[in-house]
């Protein structure tokens, strides 16, 4: 059991990285700002809304969509799910006081975030984990997504610095980058087999 | 009919979705292993589009503000839903090797920012955008396959890992942008050549940041 939540676990955040491996949350991910600070804040974002949203999930298709044998309406439901989830989010940081409390709210309804959500809640239920590994898996796949754009974030600063041929500046080069970058992760799924 | 066609080369050529905008990359990247997954994704995100920008710009001045976000999601979930059926019906290959990325669509920038602009109720240029996207994003996949085949068959047992796809499409994308700038270079006098010759690309990923916030 162990065993199996800590595999669980590697190929969350390595192995099967959302975003280079998988690239279930690729979508909007090179428009995201880069440095440090501002990963984590929207890494904090994604992992309080993925996990939420992966939990709830596992109640709403193990009893409700399952025993009426709607399983077809899942994609309706989710993403309902996952908007009221970002919302009601969104609704808590404005009553919380801090100020980095305002500053988490805007990473909130984001393409990266919506997407890596549904993806973990489809994925969750296709490969038929239960509620423990749920959650653990979105949890640390939000983690997954958090190390892929700090390792990103640092390679754009390199690039930063470079001068591209003028066709390559811009997203070009930083989706060269991302193919190296993505090469360099691949070595990980090696590791799970 | 001028506009029109205006129209069509807007969303194909000059601001394709995937090579010049980025939108539906995750998609793009793992999708297009073989031809056949491109097409079915392609031709679903353009019967999504088209339908859904149809159904909201026909629906725009009866649905109360407040609660545009929500008939948005059923509108557009609804015809993923359908989209996902009829594959998985008539295509189950295809419906396999396309997997969770049709159900993402949903959620997928493209989307997004095609619906929003249906708000004004002008079917049809709804419908014009949205099929016109559709089959921009469309030929982008397909054309990427086919690259990607190519490069596999000249590195006989290259693996499939989404890198290549990363590197082809930065390739296209530098392609697209440098043809872009070629066709400034060719509108304009001969003595602006030199201006713009410095010009800053199209494919800028910054402003696809701004329009979400």
């Amino acid at each position: 059991m162990m065993c199996e939540l800590i595999m669980l676990i590697v190929a969350a955040v390595l192995a099967d990285n959302y975003i280079w491996h998988k690239c279930y949350g690729v979508d909007g991910f090179f428009s995201l700002p880069s440095g440090i600070r501002s990963s984590l804040k929207l890494t904090s974002a994604l992992t309080v809304t993925v996990g939420v949203s992966a939990a709830l999930s596992y109640f709403v298709y193990n009893y409700i969509l399952a025993p009426l044998h709607v399983e077809y309406l899942k994609t309706i439901v989710f993403v309902s799910l996952i908007a009221a989830v970002e919302w009601s989010l969104s609704l808590l940081c404005d009553r919380l006081p801090s100020r980095v409390f305002s500053d988490i709210k805007r990473y909130i309804p984001i393409s990266v975030t919506g997407c890596a959500a549904l993806a973990v809640i489809l994925e969750n239920i296709e490969s038929g984990r239960g509620f423990l590994q749920s959650v653990l898996f979105s949890v640390f796949t939000a983690i997954g997504i958090l190390i892929s754009m700090i390792v990103f974030s640092a390679v754009r600063e390199r690039i930063k610095l470079s001068s591209p041929p003028s066709a390559f500046a811009g997203a070009p080069i930083e989706l060269v980058a991302a193919g190296l970058a993505a090469l360099a992760f691949s070595g990980f799924y090696g590791m799970m087999i | 009919m001028k506009n029109i066609a205006m129209i069509f080369k807007k969303n194909i050529l000059t601001e394709n979705p995937l090579f010049v905008r980025l939108l539906g990359l995750s998609a793009a990247l793992v999708v297009t292993e073989s031809i056949f997954s491109a097409i079915a994704m392609g031709v679903a995100v353009a019967a999504v589009l088209f339908l859904s920008d149809v159904t909201l710009a026909a629906l725009g001045k009866i649905i109360p503000k407040q609660t545009r976000a929500v008939a948005y999601i059923l509108v557009v979930c609804g015809f993923v839903t359908a989209a996902e059926l009829i594959l998985g019906a008539y295509f189950p290959t295809e419906r396999e090797a396309v997997g969770i990325f049709l159900p993402l669509i949903a959620l997928s920038e493209m989307v997004i920012a095609s619906v929003k602009k249906t708000h004004d109720g002008d079917l049809l240029m709804a419908a014009l955008d949205g099929i016109s996207t559709g089959v921009g994003y469309l030929a982008a996949l397909v054309l990427l396959a086919l690259i990607r085949d190519a490069v596999m068959c000249l590195f006989d047992g290259a693996e499939a890992f989404p890198a290549l796809s990363f590197i082809i499409i930065g390739a296209a994308a530098a392609g697209a942008s440098k043809l872009m700038t070629l066709a400034d270079k060719k509108l304009k006098p001969e003595g602006k050549n030199a201006d713009c010759s410095e010009g800053e690309p199209v494919s800028d990923s910054t402003d696809i940041g701004e329009e979400i916030k």
